[in-house]
């Protein structure tokens, strides 16, 4: 009984450690499959956060836009972020999503600051992107100029593109985008 | 009892002799083009993925969807219709194209039409989405320009006047009085027409109302024609208030009715302000393009495509309200070079007739007053629900107030107030036109596009056959397709 009992805790332990989200690139990640009509956008974010403690954001959510499905029944992505995400030499985060293609709103990053009395941040980004059928995008880079630890919203500052050094920084922490082509598209 | 036995397996044999071969094909094959994009296979959704195929480049998968979901005559029909004859233009394929429009002309046109479903779906509990797809003003507008165009290059200049003027009539169903009838293009084209028909009082009167809708849509006006617009919009309402208080008129009453004649005289100053800077900059505008585009002379009219169309999505709590975006198309320019000798250049071109600004300029229809009413009742009966709910658990041990506060939440998840999305994705962002004349017989035009910096950024190579016509059309679309 003892032993069932052992085997049942491993299984669900171990479960823990191979459930991979679907919806981004892993540092891991040896193989990207882009069939049935799935597709990848790459984008970064940068926030400058001069006066307020560290920042830990922790996920970011994208919702699906379709004129032809109803609106209760659009997916809503919630989408994490790891700690290969982010690169402190940079000071940036790689984000991925892998989708269906589609239009898609990028809607908020949300994460924590260090002092404990400041508000959890969210910043809105509200900027629609498209996924193609099996191709990968690069979308430019966010940028926060200003983070305002005590509101609760921080606005989108301005989107630049800088591809050339984020592709190249892409490939080397997602080791399966290495021989990929990366095409530039744009938020808008 | 053997005839009985004999006559049921003749029967069995039969049958499925009728049935089998229907899903042989299927049995055989479920991945085949045939079974995945036949109409029993293909749902609305799939649509998106169709659009997302067009502007990738992969013009057939596209296709296959969109005939496909026609084919299912449902009241999405006229919207497949537009986006098939979208495609069709694209692909070089004018009498296709000029098929579907007319399909989605006729539908789009007939009040009559879809009506049982209109009526529905203006009831609490059923969406939006579920009535027949009519289109927006902008997006009739557009469809008459096309079913126009088609059918002028097929010479049957009659028709094509008709649904120029018809683009013309559904472009002053709009709510604000200064973007009514500003879409130029469509004035232009009747003028053509008219001066083509030898009738130079009517071809007059429509070239006057062409130059005033470029004016008046034109980038440098914009602005200040959004700011006329506000500025009217509040003097109406002023004026308004000003008559129901003097019909009520007493001494209490007074200061407050001097205090909105005062405003009425300062916003009718800065009405006149705004239109004195309108009329500035309509003198720095020109209109040789304009000119050049209806001189009978110039046999072929080339249209240039470009981008992608505004895009419309819901927003809200509930998904109860739509706003448009539009996706940047870095051409700005193109140059023609006919036969590797002539080149044409930016100037010649008319330009500004910006699908997105027509799109965003025309809201304010009666749709949204029922959504917004479907709104508002979703959230006071979610509001009444939670309170019960929470009310259930600390004073109603019975549970009374539990089946109330269920049943309560139950009509408020079936309220539907969302917003209906549905628009023709497949039009392009801009078009720009350039008026010509060319010798009859084939040519080839190479056209390429510049973007802001006047670096060339897609070229495209076409032949073209000119007939012995003064209704020559060409399209060419140029939608950013990712290599």
């Amino acid at each position: 009984m003892k032993k069932i009992l052992f085997m049942i805790f491993l299984a669900f332990s171990l479960t823990g450690c191979v459930n991979v989200n679907p919806y981004i690139l892993t540092k891991g990640q040896t193989s990207l499959d882009l069939t049935n009509n799935r597709g990848v956008a790459l984008f970064t974010l940068k926030v400058d956060n001069s006066g307020g403690g560290r920042l830990f954001l922790s996920s970011f959510m994208a919702r699906e836009v379709n004129q032809y499905k109803p609106y209760n029944t659009l997916g809503v992505f919630s989408l994490p972020l790891m700690p290969e995400n982010y690169s402190a030499i940079d000071n940036l985060y790689f984000c991925s999503v892998v989708l269906g293609s589609g239009i898609y709103r990028l809607d908020s990053f949300n994460g924590m600051v260090n002092p404990f009395f400041a508000m959890p941040p969210a910043l809105k980004i509200d900027k629609i992107f498209d996924i193609y059928p099996n191709k990968i995008n690069y979308l430019g880079r966010l940028h926060f100029s200003n983070l305002n630890t005590q509101s609760v919203f921080t606005s989108l500052n301005s989107i630049e593109d800088t591809s050339e050094q984020d592709i190249l920084k892409f490939k080397e922490i997602f080791p399966v985008l290495k021989d990929k082509q990366i095409s530039r598209d744009s938020f808008y | 009892m053997y005839l009985r036995v004999v006559k049921i397996i003749l029967a069995t044999f039969i049958v499925s002799s009728i049935i089998s071969p229907v899903f042989a094909k299927e049995a055989q094959n479920p991945n085949s083009e045939e079974v995945k994009y036949s109409p029993k296979n293909l749902q609305d959704k799939d649509a998106m993925q169709a659009e997302m195929d067009f502007y990738a480049g992969n013009d057939h998968e596209a296709e296959l969807i969109f005939t496909g979901l026609k084919a299912k005559k449902d009241h999405n029909i006229a919207l497949w219709n537009n986006q098939l004859g979208s495609l069709y233009l694209t692909q070089g394929k004018p009498k296709e194209a000029k098929d579907v429009f007319m399909e989605s002309y006729v539908l789009m046109n007939d009040i009559t039409a879809f009506k049982n479903l209109e009526l529905s779906s203006v009831g609490l509990i059923s969406s939006e989405m579920t009535k027949g797809y009519k289109g927006d003003p902008y997006e009739k507008v557009f469809n008459s320009f096309y079913v126009g165009m088609l059918l002028y290059a097929d010479n049957d200049l009659e028709n094509a006047l008709a649904a120029f003027k018809n683009g013309i009539l559904c472009d002053s169903d709009v709510t604000g009085k200064l973007y009514k009838s500003d879409v130029a293009l469509m004035y232009l084209m009747a003028t053509r027409l008219e001066l083509m028909q030898k009738n130079q009082s009517m071809a007059d009167d429509f070239f006057k109302q062409a130059t005033e809708a470029y004016y008046l849509s034109h980038p440098d006006n914009r602005l200040l024609v959004s700011q006329k617009q506000g500025l009217l919009d509040d003097l109406d309402k002023k004026q308004k208030e000003l008559l129901e208080k003097e019909a009520k008129a007493n001494v209490k009453l007074e200061k407050v009715i001097n205090t909105l004649k005062a405003d009425i005289g300062k916003l009718e100053t800065d009405i006149k302000s705004v239109e004195d800077k309108i009329e500035e900059n309509n003198r720095k505008i020109a209109i040789n393009t304009l000119k050049d585009f209806i001189n009978p002379d110039n046999n072929t009219l080339i249209c240039i495509e470009t981008g992608r169309g505004p895009l419309k999505y819901q927003i809200g709590t509930y998904g109860e309200k739509t706003i448009f975006t539009i996706k940047p198309y870095p051409a700005v320019g193109f140059s023609i070079t006919i036969d590797n000798f002539t080149q044409i250049k930016a100037g010649g071109f008319l330009r500004y007739n910006d699908v997105f600004y027509q799109a965003s300029t025309r809201g304010g229809r009666v749709m949204d007053s029922i959504l917004k009413g479907k709104a508002e009742f979703k959230q006071t009966t979610a509001d009444v629900s939670n309170v019960l709910s929470t009310m259930s658990q600390v004073y109603d041990p019975y549970g009374v107030l539990s089946i109330f506060s269920f049943a309560t939440e139950s009509v408020s998840n079936a309220t539907n107030p969302y917003a209906d999305a549905r628009h023709w994705s497949l039009l392009p962002a801009e078009l720009q036109i350039i008026s010509l004349r060319l010798n009859p017989g084939t040519h080839q035009l190479q056209i390429n596009a510049y973007d802001a910096a006047g670096k060339a950024i897609e070229s495209s190579k076409i032949n073209v056959e000119i007939m012995n016509t003064s209704n020559n059309v060409i399209f060419k679309r140029f939608r950013g397709v990712e290599s």
